[in-house]
């Protein structure tokens, strides 16, 4: 950001030295003026980054500065930070542009709110350069950027997809698509023929994660595109199951990192299509290295069967009705986007398995996290896994731990609360006292379908009045290996969540 | 003393605009039905005079006296479209037309100042103040009521209540929250660190998660402070921050920071020179459904006294003393 111009007319002159000395500090030049009159001749004359005026300034009120200077073409677009004693209802104030604070003020908030908007308004500046990608392809455009050294942001979309790159003295500095970004993000994004691009200049404060420069950069990106549209067939089919053939402890050293990090995605993820979207590196080089791993025997390739009917999860109407019957719940329309099923278990070793059980479910996104133990059962904490529904809803898995000191969090990640899924084996019988205080709580706060599981043999009476489980209740076993066991867990929640009436929160 | 009957009573403590119960449900249904008619929002504010201990006013003429002025300082503060009334023998309802959960908060910060300025009586009693709003809490006027005596409930068994952390400075009430002993569902303590069972991994989670939770319902508002020793463009919060889209959530980064820190994107450093801060970081994070405060303290030997919090009324006591106290903007979103 440059040297800016800020012009103060308060009431108080001590505020006003304050303020001046503490926004000079910060590099800002600034003007004063004792009363509105002097205020208004200043505004024209220096044309200043912000105006920050009391409310009632003498001569001239700040309010009636305001409205003058927004008929005045040059200064019209000057963002005015009014300081007041109480809340005041000012004509014509623009949200977003406009500050409105209350006495007693802090400098350090004052000065924040300032760049804020000073900053929030660098977006709305000119679009240096706009166009369609039929017209210019995204290869060309980088080109042109790089070789007039521009820095700024280009934002790039295509049908429901948007992408950023980040330039700086005409290098890309990084992309990012969705949850991916770096060399993956920019060859997916250089693939697109269709859309619509615009470049905003503005400083770049993103961390340089491309190394490459841009000439080998977008060269090794066309290749990767060729080689990936030649090899299709070739390549394991995105919804083939991979399976790991080796104990990954047994590869030897000093590999490619890219192989390590497929065999790790492999053990949590099923799904070729999955280990390819959730792997760092770009589509081309993680199908390279599935093939290669397949070929050497570390992976095994199962090709999706024929009949898709046995692979269904849900069907679109049952996907609708859980969809109508999760907005219902909520009468705020912001919130609509997910709905949040908590797993409680007496340990974390059996929220994970769940986890792990839940991959059998066609289209279960598992979150990588917690398909490493060390991380997971030390703390299950977190977003664990998702399903979506139809209509672009997530249904998210959120691993909770169940012990009491934990309770805060119970409540504190329980909005969008449409279910819960309680596990507990033999072993964890001396925390069921818990699980069922935990079960209370939520459900108390929450009213929520729940759906219970037990792995192993337990004592299903002593477990059923403890959890108030009523006889017909069903217990579901974990741990059967079986896929339908896993639907049938959440075919009965879904069910509890459809018949009753859970719209009351 | 002669027994009135409450409307009467109600009539007599600020005749102009203060109504009875029948009026205020009358009322309550009529601006219910305007709200669904018209797809917007409505909300209710309880005012309970028997707050934690105290007896009921209008059994004597000192507590009818206060009364009386709280009821004008009721209507004096409150909207011209707003409707006060004395509900039972204890409680005052305000409905607030056109208003969501942030501006019954924010009515309710205006409701205590103007009754904190009364003359105080001998009463030990402190003023509970409860909100409900349509249709988030209550798909008629009825349930909005009974989501607010909820929480007029709740709000007793209140931590802030039942400590009177009110009267306390903000870091006497950190003080005192993280060396004691709670084991609540609403609050509870618990040491991290090297050495314990959970690890300042685990604090970075949590904080991580609340961003996410943030992000997810990027339309939501709310407010969060994160206050810490070093603010630095490496923090995972900060980090999340910047990879989340735009958010309606307020985000104030709180502490001593280097410059890059002004870059971050949905967040707003405040950059405070307090040594206290040095030693104990927090996250405060209140939106319409969820409160959460956690509170670490750090010891020696990087391990931490730790109290987190889901209790609402203790989340925004905190964070209205954070405000007060520093001579921050009044505002929770």
């Amino acid at each position: 950001m440059g040297r800016l111009k800020i012009l103060i007319a308060l009431n108080s002159e001590e505020e006003t030295e304050a303020l001046s000395g503490f926004l000079s500090g910060h590099g800002l030049d600034v003007l004063s003026a004792p009363d509105g009159a002097r205020a208004l001749e200043l505004a024209i004359q220096e044309v200043p980054s912000v105006i920050a005026v009391e409310t009632s300034l003498p001569v001239i009120s700040g309010e009636r500065l305001f409205h003058i200077l927004r008929k005045n073409p040059h200064t019209s677009r000057v963002p005015f930070l009014f300081v007041s004693e109480s809340v005041t209802d000012i004509k014509g104030f623009r949200a977003g542009m406009d500050i409105f604070l209350m006495r007693p003020l802090n400098l350090e908030e004052t000065y924040a709110r300032i760049r804020q908007t000073l900053t929030g308004r660098a977006p709305s500046g000119s679009k240096e350069i706009e166009g369609t990608l039929s017209h210019m392809s995204l290869a060309d455009l980088l080109q042109f950027l790089h070789l007039n050294r521009k820095e700024g942001e280009l934002k790039v979309t295509s049908g429901d997809y948007a992408g950023t790159v980040f330039i700086k003295e005409g290098s890309i500095y990084n992309a990012v698509l969705g949850s991916t970004e770096r060399e993956k993000a920019l060859f997916r994004m250089l693939q697109w023929t269709e859309g619509r691009f615009e470049f905003i200049p503005k400083p770049v404060a993103a961390q340089k994660k491309i190394r490459s420069t841009t000439g080998n950069l977008l060269m090794e990106g066309m290749r990767q595109i060729d080689e990936l549209k030649s090899k299709q067939g070739l390549f394991p089919s995105p919804d083939s199951s991979l399976k790991l053939k080796v104990d990954p402890a047994t590869l030897p050293k000093g590999l490619q990192p890219i192989i390590y990090e497929v065999v790790q995605l492999v053990k949590a993820n099923s799904r070729v299509r999955d280990v390819v979207e959730r792997c760092n590196h770009p589509d081309y080089e993680a199908y390279s290295t599935i093939s290669a791993l397949a070929a050497k025997g570390v992976l095994e390739e199962t090709r999706p069967s024929g009949g898709t009917a046995e692979e269904e999860f849900l069907t679109v109407d049952q996907m609708i009705s859980i969809r109508e019957k999760i907005m219902s719940r909520f009468a705020d329309p912001t919130a609509l986007n997910y709905g949040k099923i908590l797993v409680v278990a007496t340990s974390a070793q059996l929220a994970s398995e769940f986890i792990k059980e839940c991959r059998r479910i066609p289209g279960f996104n598992l979150n990588t996290r917690s398909a490493f133990p060390e991380l997971s059962l030390v703390n299950p904490l977190g977003e664990v896994g998702s399903i979506t529904l139809y209509g672009g809803m997530d249904l998210l898995l959120f691993s909770i731990p169940t012990v009491k000191s934990m309770g805060p969090l119970w409540r504190a990640f329980s909005s969008n609360l449409v279910g819960l899924v309680i596990i507990w084996d033999e072993e964890g019988a001396g925390l069921i006292k818990e699980l069922a205080a935990a079960k209370r709580d939520i459900i108390l706060k929450r009213r929520v379908p729940a759906v219970h599981l037990a792995k192993g043999p337990v004592n299903e009476d002593a477990f059923r009045k403890e959890l108030g489980l009523k006889s017909d209740e069903h217990i579901f076993s974990l741990g059967t290996g079986e896929r339908e066991a896993v639907y049938e867990v959440f075919y009965s929640l879904f069910g509890q969540l459809i018949k009753e009436d859970y719209a009351a929160v | 003393m002669e027994q009135e009957t409450r409307p009467a009573i109600a009539r007599k403590l600020a005749p102009e605009r203060f109504f009875d119960a029948f009026f205020l449900n009358e009322y309550g249904r009529i601006e219910a039905n305007r709200a669904t008619r018209y797809n917007t929002s409505f909300s209710i504010v309880l005012i309970d005079t028997e707050g934690s201990g105290g007896a009921s006013l209008i059994e004597d003429a000192g507590g009818l006296d206060y009364l009386k002025r709280l009821a004008a300082a009721v209507v004096n503060t409150t909207r011209n479209c707003d409707v006060a009334g004395l509900l039972d023998d204890r409680r005052i309802m305000v409905i607030l037309p056109e208003t969501d959960h942030f501006g019954a908060l924010t009515t309710i910060r205006k409701l205590a100042r103007a009754a904190s300025a009364l003359k105080k009586t001998d009463r030990p009693g402190t003023l509970l103040f409860s909100h409900a709003t349509f249709p988030k809490d209550g798909k008629d006027f009825g349930g909005v009521v009974d989501s607010a005596l909820k929480r007029s409930t709740e709000r007793k068994e209140s931590l802030w209540e039942r400590l009177d952390l009110r009267s306390k400075l903000f870091w006497e009430i950190i003080g005192e929250l993280t060396s004691a002993n709670y084991k609540g569902y609403d609050s509870s303590t618990f040491d991290a660190g090297s050495g314990m069972d959970l690890s300042e991994f685990f604090l970075d989670q949590i904080n991580e998660l609340i961003i996410r939770e943030i992000a997810r319902a990027p339309q939501r508002r709310g407010i969060m402070y994160y206050g810490s020793k070093n603010l630095s463009a490496s923090l995972p919060v900060v980090k999340n921050l910047g990879s989340a889209g735009t958010i309606a959530t307020k985000v104030f980064l709180v502490g001593e920071g280097e410059g890059s820190i002004w870059e971050v994107k949905n967040a707003l450093p405040l950059l405070l020179d307090d040594p206290r801060l040095r030693e104990t970081f927090f996250t405060f994070f209140m939106n319409e459904d969820t409160a959460y405060a956690l509170v670490c303290k750090e010891n020696w030997g990087a391990t931490f006294s730790c109290f987190q919090t889901s209790d609402f009324g203790l989340v925004e006591g905190l964070i209205s003393k954070f405000q007060n106290e520093y001579s921050l903007q009044e505002q929770l979103g």
